[in-house]
């Protein structure tokens, strides 16, 4: 899997590719908006990363390079602009995605993953994490082929756990990929906790082979086999 | 407050006057000394029945009314200004010598009733009811019957 | 009191204080020569009455009683040495009219040919004089009255042409609004002191909102500038947290600094929100259906706050549909909802009001609050949790300003009332 990260700023590049890497994902880099247009020029990829604000251009006109070279790369746009326009704007232009800085790592990868997925797989969105199957459009999860129900809540967080394998998710992040970002954050977190106890309690029950760890004072993670 | 000032200076003024009220008295020792002088020598068979003493802002004016009706007038020095006797005869030594003598000329049977004396001019009323008006050398202005 | 009448009124009191003084001055003068002219008569009546005396002691005789206008006395000659001529204001009662009537009197003394003395007393009617005093009261008050009116009016009409330019000036700056384009002002006048106010004015305005742009400019900008610094902070965490080898200590460290780097991330966002609603960026005017706004809003506190034990309920008397901005609507709703299930206690419930032109919420609370206080930005609750940043209600009241939506806080029965209140 082929990501082009186009971002300016040098120190927020880095990070991100790491955490990109460590998914395994093949990571190029533009840091401004001559070298993305010739990446995209020269090279095929499977997402890109796009950053609205770049010297020397605007992200949005990278964007519009792509679909008028009717290019199949999903893109996801990165911006510091968090204002329901440009996200209207973006999306209208062919956008995939819109995620508003300062977002979470753990995030990103989640809506990468969740993109690059429904490209592919054509259809076939599921997830398999060990004996545990999650269907992502018709919000479903089976262990060992069995139904496991879950409320909205609990199923939101299973969805990001299973996008994040073997990482250690901060509960502030999985708060706001469920809750959203307006919330406010002690109460939240409360909620989480409960939720989560809930779900492991869930998957402990229907003998789920993948588990939930707690980390005291940090978040969670999901170990899979 | 300017105007203001004026008024007062005007109402003062008018004070100053209304304080200066017109003496009358019978004493004649109040008349300038000249004054009483010719009361005595020219009319001395009468006596004054009041005296009016007019101040005005800058002179004093005097006159003796007799018993007989006559009047005197004198300025603020005792000279006499008026002397009106109404049908009585004014005493001829009190008439200018000018005056007199073209009166001897040309009115010799007529008496002089009242004369008049300023500055510049000299009035004099005959009893036939003339009036002359002569000028300070005793030549004759005006003439009215 | 404007400036017309103040002028009118400190020019009526001047006025009326010369027109008093001049009227004083003028009344005594009147009345001094109307007594000097009266005097006069009376001396002069003295010399005719005297000169026919003297002409026809006879009249001596006889008293003028019928006229009583003078009477003989005679005296002794002591008496008449000693002689002082008066002139005195007394009155005469007139059997005929039944009344007195004032007169002025003069005393004086003479003497005959007989050498007796008699005392003269004259007497003048002044009833005239009354007559002239009142004459001149009138005079004064008419002209006074005359003037006044003169003057009032004229000074009106002066005025307002002369202050016309001020008049102008004092609209525009009632239009003026910080935040709003500096409206034009006509800066042409012929008086040169109303050129150089115009002139300063504009200048000040125009500064006072280049300042003002810039301020709100700067706020924006700033916030803008953090959010990548905040996004790499935050990914240099996740990161650091997923390395090998974290102590237990370590991660909490890291989760403690997720947290607090959340509400960084939190209170730039509220902060841009402000300066973008205060800089009008939200034009935008859709019919938003609060019922349905607050539905979903409360359904997702009741889920949220359900381990709490907080309830959020919901009441609707009738539909609300606003134009404003969706957006805008959302976190309206949201952060007044927000706030109140946040300041409540476990087994408490919030009630969410939603009426035809109203939309209030309400939740438990041991006394009221300082309504002038809450709606500032970075204000703390005193006894309020530490990961509110004071925003919320700050931002409620700038979207609430900004589509003048009245909004009202009141303490009632043990509740915290916060109302939105549309006027169409």
């Amino acid at each position: 899997m082929k990501i082009l990260l186009i971002e300016d700023e040098e120190d927020l590049r880095n990070t991100v590719r790491e955490s990109l890497m460590k998914e395994r994902f093949v990571v190029e880099c533009a840091a401004d908006y001559r070298t993305a247009m010739d990446k995209i020029n020269d090279y095929d990829y499977d997402c890109v990363l796009l950053d609205i604000m770049l010297p020397g251009g605007s992200g949005l006109s990278v964007l519009s390079a792509l679909k008028r070279m009717r290019k199949q790369e999903s893109v996801i746009i990165i911006s510091a602009k968090d204002s329901v326009e440009d996200k209207i704007k973006g999306l209208d232009m062919g956008a995939d995605d819109y995620l508003a800085k300062p977002f979470h790592l753990a995030e990103l990868n989640a809506r990468v993953k969740s993109l690059l997925r429904r490209k592919k797989a054509r259809g076939d969105t599921s997830i398999v994490l060990g004996n545990l199957t999650l269907y992502p459009d018709k919000r479903q999860v089976e262990v060992n082929g069995q139904d496991l129900v879950l409320n909205r809540k609990e199923f939101d967080l299973l969805y990001y756990f299973v996008s994040n394998p073997n990482r250690l998710i901060n509960k502030t992040s999985l708060a706001e990929s469920v809750w959203g970002d307006d919330i406010d954050q002690a109460d939240s977190l409360d909620f989480i906790y409960s939720q989560v106890k809930n779900l492991r309690k869930k998957m402990k029950t229907a003998g789920a082979d993948v588990e939930i760890k707690a980390v005291y004072g940090f978040g969670y993670k999901l170990i899979a086999p | 407050m300017k105007k203001f000032l004026l008024s007062l200076v005007f109402l003062a003024a008018f004070w100053n006057t209304a304080s200066a009220d017109d003496l009358v008295t019978r004493d004649v020792a109040q008349l300038p000394a000249m004054a009483r002088t010719l009361l005595q020598k020219h009319f001395k068979e009468h006596k004054v029945s009041y005296i009016k003493i007019d101040k005005e802002f800058f002179d004093t004016e005097y006159k003796a009314v007799l018993t007989n009706g006559y009047e005197v007038e004198f300025d603020e020095e005792g000279n006499w200004t008026e002397i009106d006797c109404k049908k009585g005869v004014v005493p001829p030594v009190l008439i200018p010598t000018a005056v007199k003598e073209y009166l001897l000329k040309n009115f010799p049977g007529d008496t002089v009733e009242k004369i008049k004396r300023t500055k510049r001019r000299v009035e004099v009323e005959l009893n036939a009811g003339f009036e002359l008006e002569f000028d300070k050398n005793g030549k004759l202005v005006d003439f009215d019957d | 009191m404007n400036l017309l009448h103040y002028t009118n009124r400190n020019l009526s009191l001047v006025i009326l204080l010369l027109m008093a003084l001049w009227g004083t001055v003028f009344y005594f003068l009147i009345i001094h020569e109307v007594m000097d002219e009266t005097d006069d008569t009376l001396a002069n009546t003295r010399e005719i009455v005297v000169g026919k005396v003297l002409a026809h002691p006879e009249i001596l005789q006889s008293n003028d009683s019928i006229m009583q206008r003078y009477a003989f006395r005679e005296i002794t000659p002591e008496e008449a040495v000693s002689y002082r001529e008066t002139y005195y204001d007394s009155t005469l009662y007139i059997a005929t009219e039944d009344e007195f009537e004032p007169i002025r009197v003069m005393k004086t003394c003479f003497r005959t040919a007989d050498d007796r003395f008699y005392e003269l007393e004259l007497r003048i009617s002044t009833l005239e004089r009354d007559d002239m005093v009142r004459a001149i009261w009138w005079a004064l008050v008419v002209l006074y009255v005359v003037v006044m009116l003169c003057i009032t009016i004229g000074t009106r009409l002066v005025l307002q042409k002369v202050f016309r330019p001020l008049r102008l000036l004092l609209d525009w700056l009632e239009r003026l609004t910080p935040g709003k384009p500096v409206p034009p002002l006509n800066r042409e006048s012929p008086v040169r002191e109303f050129r150089i106010l115009n002139a300063a004015a504009l200048d000040m305005a125009q500064r006072a909102q280049t300042a003002y742009e810039e301020q709100k400019q700067f706020i924006e900008n700033a916030s803008h500038e953090l959010q990548t610094p905040l996004a790499v902070i935050r990914g240099k965490l996740e990161l650091l947290a997923d390395t090998e080898g974290m102590t237990e200590t370590q991660l909490q460290y890291v989760g403690d600094m997720f947290e607090t780097l959340a509400r960084v991330v939190k209170l730039n966002k509220s902060l841009l929100l402000l300066s973008r609603i205060s800089n009008g960026q939200f034009t935008e005017k859709v019919p938003v259906d609060l019922n349905r706004l607050a539905s979903e809003i409360v359904r997702q506190m009741d889920e949220l706050y359900e381990e709490r034990e907080i309830r959020c309920l919901l009441r609707e008397e009738g539909k609300c549909i606003v134009e404003m901005d969706e957006s805008l609507a959302h976190v309206l709703v949201g952060n007044l909802v927000r706030n109140a299930m946040g300041h409540s206690k476990p087994g408490q419930e919030v009630t969410v009001l939603v009426t035809g032109q109203r939309f209030a919420v309400m939740n438990c609370g041991e006394k009221p609050l300082d309504p002038n206080l809450i709606f500032r930005r970075f204000y703390q609750d005193p006894d309020g949790k530490k990961e509110s940043n004071g925003l919320g209600l700050a931002i409620v009241k700038s979207i609430a300003e900004c589509y003048q939506i009245g909004i009202d806080y009141r303490f009632d029965g043990g509740k915290h009332i916060f109302e939105l209140i549309f006027v169409k």
